[in-house]
């Protein structure tokens, strides 16, 4: 199974995202004309769904930066798929092409003595990382 | 100071660009609507008195698929709410008409079958003509009127319990839109 982004009419943003059968896609611009002919909708481009962070996560070749997912970009410049800027203060690592908050994520593991019901967020008032507990 | 928001009415509108050579075939969609509104009189209402009386039910084509999908897109890309279409129809007005009733989508008796979002689609208008008129309450619970001058190949989207109206028709030829409604998935 290949993997597409529809991208808007900017071919930056990214609108949806389509499977498309390895037959009918047996190179990306068999993809693309596939969809253009189906959609009506000439902006497509291939990702890879298990890149996350410009690694493969099943040991294969990296491909172009990350999963694509909806509301993201597509750097034409830089050829990757970048998420959404989850807060204002975060900023972009140009190795992983993932969005990174100003203070590293503290280990789960220590932060909450691995209590399963423990998550964390970034709260972007203080600027930190905070430990939330289900009841 | 905090703020947390309880409920918005918002408007959202934006231009239907599509990329060059793929835009969408407003001749195409207005020969499927007149086809619907002159020929056929498919009116969603007999009844004179309901405002669905001014909406005409016309044919789903491939054209109208596409226009549906990219707005439905863009508006999840801003809104980040997922969408899905309950019905469609079309509005057109001659010269001098307007719609003459303030109407909105909810259908209150089964408020569980009304929908959430209302999207309408400019096929053909005149500058400064059968505009949108939005009618809601202030915060001192008084009515106020916005006017939304949009153009041909505009989209304005609007929560379905927001009431509007069609302004008259200026112009020396009909004025056709294309309306849709949509809950929230």
């Amino acid at each position: 199974m290949a993997h597409f982004a529809k991208l808007d009419t900017d071919n930056t943003t990214v609108l949806s995202l389509v499977p498309v059968a390895d037959a009918n896609a047996a190179t990306e611009a068999d993809g693309i004309a596939y969809l253009t002919k189906i959609h009506g909708y000439p902006n497509w481009k291939q990702y890879s769904y298990n890149t996350v962070g410009n690694t493969h996560v099943l040991g294969g070749t990296p491909f172009r930066g990350n999963a694509a997912s909806i509301g993201g970009t597509y750097d034409a410049e830089n050829d990757v798929f970048i998420g959404r800027k989850p807060f204002d203060s975060w900023t972009l690592n140009t190795s992983t092409w993932l969005w990174e908050a100003p203070v590293a994520e503290p280990d789960k593991e220590e932060y909450d003595s691995g209590n399963p019901k423990a998550s964390q967020g970034w709260n972007e008032e203080t600027q930190s990382w905070d430990l939330t507990v289900d009841e | 100071m905090k703020e947390d928001i309880l409920t918005q009415k918002k408007i959202l509108f934006q231009s239907v660009d599509m990329p060059k050579g793929y835009e969408i075939d407003r001749e195409y969609l207005k020969g499927a609507v007149y086809d619907s509104v002159l020929l056929k009189n498919k009116r969603k209402s007999p009844d004179r008195t309901h405002f669905n009386h001014l909406d005409f039910g016309f044919v789903y084509t491939s054209e109208l698929d596409r226009l549906f999908a990219i707005t439905r897109e863009r508006f999840h890309v801003k809104t980040d709410i997922s969408i899905m279409m309950m019905d469609f129809w079309a509005n057109n007005f001659y010269p001098n008409e307007q719609s003459p009733i303030t109407r909105n989508r909810l259908v209150y008796p089964d408020l569980k079958e009304a929908p959430d979002w209302v999207m309408i689609y400019a096929l053909e208008k005149h500058p400064d003509s059968s505009n949108l008129v939005f009618e809601y309450e202030d915060t001192r619970g008084q009515t106020v009127m916005r006017y939304h001058n949009f153009k041909t190949n505009d989209v304005v989207w609007f929560p379905s319990n927001l009431k509007y109206r069609f302004e008259i028709n200026r112009a020396d030829t009909p004025s056709c839109f294309i309306g849709v409604t949509y809950t929230i998935r």
